[in-house]
């Protein structure tokens, strides 16, 4: 039976390559751990129930190449079982303390048995190996995964320089052909940041479609009759998917959306900071106090007064939501479809970690939303921009204007007073990189090496996580520590490579750093694609 | 301070005029009176030659940066500064406390043997960019070889509009260092092709001499009208904010400036050579 319109989710996942071999424990390693505790373990789980109970849906997931490798990283899989065993141990601290405390007590056990189901699910079940969850739900064809850009840099204010777009493009496609075994058909553009060129620059990778904010659609010229309910196609090629605006609001709002809802758990209160006992300190890093995940609180509402969790009532909670998303959902496919000669698709892309962490229990909403939508009707079925465009590949033909999905739908979260400083540095780096190319086209032994270094650490200094951060100010000092760092030792390797003088301590001791990328070569620092 | 009982802290948030301070825990209070206690530090000059980053915005959150304004008290449940709800999302994903909380000032330990503060001089060659923040506001920075602007005072900074092979200048505004960046408005009837740059100084009989100029590489839509119904478009007033947020530096002309002969047969840029400036070849 022919549904009247497609639903896509997609949801791009990526954190900023954070590594820290130099010390025993490190604060800001805490962001792989907690999403990966809270986001993308539990959405494995989620997927693999499906596909279990034969359910039929489709995800298309973005995996960044710094999360990909964090992923796969013997050292971060060690650190996370270690934070998995700490928060078990502290587990068992909170239980007795809350051996009379008849409103506390069950939200702890609830926590003990989901911590040892997680480290059931990474330790057994995948050999400490995210990466294999996700793997196999893509060769079962769940999944669709697709790239981003290598170090998630911003395009559109890269672009003075095309090399660095395009080396932003060869580590992605690269990385993401080692570590999952086949060529990216589609892209995330980091923060959808788009710029005319682009869309050239993506042919060149094979590279099939990519996503835009709703108003890069809506303004493309000339405008397509469709809205952003049908693809365009660029003139240098890829296809463009535009968000659905309807179904972002209900997710994202603040005054509308469902991750505000009383009954779902509280992000800002923790035992990290509620609780001061010998085993909560323990967590702790140096004896600064950090989330530890142990949230015992439910939102309860605008006070700051905030009533116990309950798991139960917030599970029912997501259910309703996803029944009201559905439906939602299925009354817009209806209208499109009579508006359209083809049945309209639905795009709605998320951050992977809105589901989880911010909103804990968005994988249980994602769960209640495909078992619905493959059972309770069949207006909706989900599917992915690929098998779209497989489907429908006659599309109208625009080019989208420069824009991103970020704060205002241009550029000014990467580029505003806190961070605007960056980009001199940023653009003569990548100025001078260009010239090595061109000058050491086929650089051997000590020289190889400090080049390709100074391509990793040109490509880790353009991270927009970073200028993010500055702007939204919520670890700025590391924000610019790890900026200034990675400029500093471009800088030197630079130097390095054209007096041919070689400090192999240095050179050395950078390399156990930064170690992104194993297959690097300097020269995807190059017009054109270098893959 | 921990041993003040809980009346104590109350009566000195009332004095620290810390909002809400009779709902506040004994915790809460704690946090809130630091807060309120730490020193705002000093501004910083802008456009030092040191690559220091820009000194605090207006909206700037005082929770993560040390010796940033003052951090809003625990009872607040908004993030200073970021009023979108969808970044605020997005960040947390690098959140590490509660809001209001305070995160501790941290040594990190140098183990490898570098300064990173020493980021180098930027231009061998001076170069001028142009980076689009949004339809109606231009991005420019320039990057001038070490103690040049020392040696040739007077540097200012032009945009304009080319049309009719001349250049007409819309705003100007005097360079304060080797290196630097300016917000500038833009209309939305400009032409993104005919915005350009220049930086140069007036000779004494007042025509500009263009030392580097730099076309525009590629603009956002001016004015985009979408379905929503939502006017991307940055007005003056809109835009005087966001000058404002970026901290102000450079002496803006104001009004009027002499309006020498500039004539633009074609599109070309002269390095400044460090024997002092040549006047610009007419053809």
């Amino acid at each position: 039976m022919l549904a009247k319109g497609y639903f896509s989710l997609v949801l791009h996942a990526h954190l900023p390559f954070v590594r820290h071999p130099e010390h025993d424990r490190f604060l800001e390693e805490d962001w792989f751990f907690e999403a990966l505790t809270e986001t993308y373990l539990p959405l494995l789980e989620v997927f693999e129930g499906l596909a279990r109970d034969g359910v039929h849906y489709r995800v298309t997931m973005s995996l960044t190449a710094p999360l990909l490798s964090m992923m796969s990283d013997p050292l971060l899989q060690e650190r996370y079982v270690r934070y998995l065993d700490e928060r078990i141990e502290a587990l068992e601290g909170e239980h007795k303390r809350t051996a009379n405390d008849e409103y506390f007590r069950p939200v702890v056990e609830y926590y003990q048995h989901r911590f040892h189901r997680l480290r059931e699910q990474y330790v057994d079940r995948y050999d400490c190996d995210a990466i294999r969850g996700f793997r196999t739900l893509m060769e079962a064809g769940h999944l669709e995964i697709i790239t981003c850009g290598a170090t998630h840099g911003y395009f559109p204010l890269l672009a003075t320089e095309e090399e660095s777009v395009y080396a932003q493009l060869s580590m992605a496609v690269r990385t993401h052909e080692r570590l999952l075994g086949r060529r990216p058909r589609g892209i995330w553009l980091p923060e959808c940041g788009y710029t005319p060129g682009v869309d050239r620059m993506l042919a060149e990778f094979g590279i099939d479609f990519f996503f835009l904010d709703s108003h890069g659609i809506l303004d493309a010229q000339p405008p397509s009759r469709y809205g952003v309910h049908c693809p365009i196609r660029t003139p240098g090629g890829p296809a463009a998917f535009g968000r659905d605006y309807e179904s972002s609001k209900q997710v994202w709002s603040a005054e509308e959306g469902y991750p505000g809802d009383a009954l779902y758990r509280e992000f800002y209160r923790d035992a990290g900071f509620d609780v001061d006992e010998p085993h909560i300190r323990k967590l702790r890093h140096a004896g600064i106090k950090t989330f530890t995940g142990l949230k015992y609180h439910r939102i309860t509402g605008n006070t700051d007064w905030k009533e116990p969790y309950h798991p139960g009532w917030a599970r029912d909670r997501a259910a309703e939501h996803a029944a009201h998303f559905l439906q939602n959902r299925q009354a817009q496919a209806r209208w499109l479809r009579s508006q359209f000669d083809r049945p309209p698709i639905i795009v709605a892309p998320y951050d992977a970690e809105l589901f989880g962490h911010w909103w804990y229990e968005g994988p249980q909403w994602i769960d209640f939303l495909f078992r619905k939508m493959a059972f309770d009707q069949s207006d909706v079925r989900a599917i992915t921009p690929a098998e779209y465009l497989d489907r429908h590949g006659d599309l109208p033909i625009a080019q989208p204007p420069e824009c991103s999905w970020g704060a205002g739908g241009y550029h000014e979260v990467w580029l505003n007073g806190s961070n605007d400083w960056i980009y001199p540095y940023l653009h003569a780096a990548a100025e001078r990189m260009r010239a090595l190319v061109q000058r050491f086209p086929d650089a051997q032994g000590d020289q190889r090496w400090a080049l390709d270094q100074a391509a990793r650490e040109l490509l880790l200094a353009q991270a927009s996580d970073w200028a993010f951060i500055m702007k939204t100010a919520t670890s700025v000092d590391y924000a610019v520590r790890r900026t200034k760092t990675h400029l500093h030792r471009f800088r030197r390797l630079a130097n390095m490579a054209e007096h041919g003088y070689y400090d192999r301590e240095y050179l050395r001791a950078v390399s156990e750093r930064d170690s992104l990328f194993p297959d690097m070569d300097y020269r995807i620092f190059r017009r054109g694609a270098w893959v | 301070m921990k041993n003040k009982t809980v009346a104590e802290l109350r009566e000195l948030a009332k004095k620290l005029g810390i909002a809400g301070y009779s709902k506040l825990r004994k915790e809460e209070l704690l946090t809130a009176i630091a807060a309120a206690r730490r020193p705002a530090a000093p501004k910083k000059p802008p456009g030092t030659t040191a690559p220091a980053r820009k000194p605090a915005t207006k909206t700037a959150a005082g929770a993560a940066r040390p010796g940033a304004e003052k951090a809003r008290p625990a009872t607040v449940p908004a993030i200073p500064g970021v009023a979108d709800e969808e970044q605020r999302i997005e960040g947390s994903k690098f959140a590490v406390a509660p809001l209001g909380e305070a995160a501790a000032a941290r040594a990190y330990a140098e183990d490898v043997d570098e300064n990173i503060e020493d980021l180098g001089t930027l231009a061998h060659a001076p170069r001028l960019s142009l980076l689009a923040q949004k339809p109606g506001v231009l991005y420019a920075y320039w990057r001038l070889p070490h103690g040049q602007f020392a040696r040739q005072p007077g540097l200012r900074l032009r945009l304009g509009l080319v049309h009719d092979r001349a250049f007409h200048p819309q705003a100007e505004v005097a360079l304060n260092g080797d290196q630097g960046g300016w917000y500038f408005h833009v209309n939305e009837d400009w032409h993104p092709e005919a915005v350009y740059l220049q930086l140069g100084y007036y000779d004494d009989s007042g025509a500009f001499i263009v030392a580097i100029d730099r076309g525009i590489v590629r603009l956002p839509r001016l004015f985009a009208a979408s379905r929503y119904g939502v006017n991307w478009a940055v007005t003056s007033g809109e835009f005087s904010g966001i000058r404002e947020d970026s901290g102000a530096l450079g002496n803006q002309v104001p009004g009027g400036w002499p309006q020498g002969p500039s004539s633009y047969e074609h599109v070309s840029s002269h390095l400044m050579s460090s024997r002092g400036p040549r006047a610009r070849d007419r053809n």
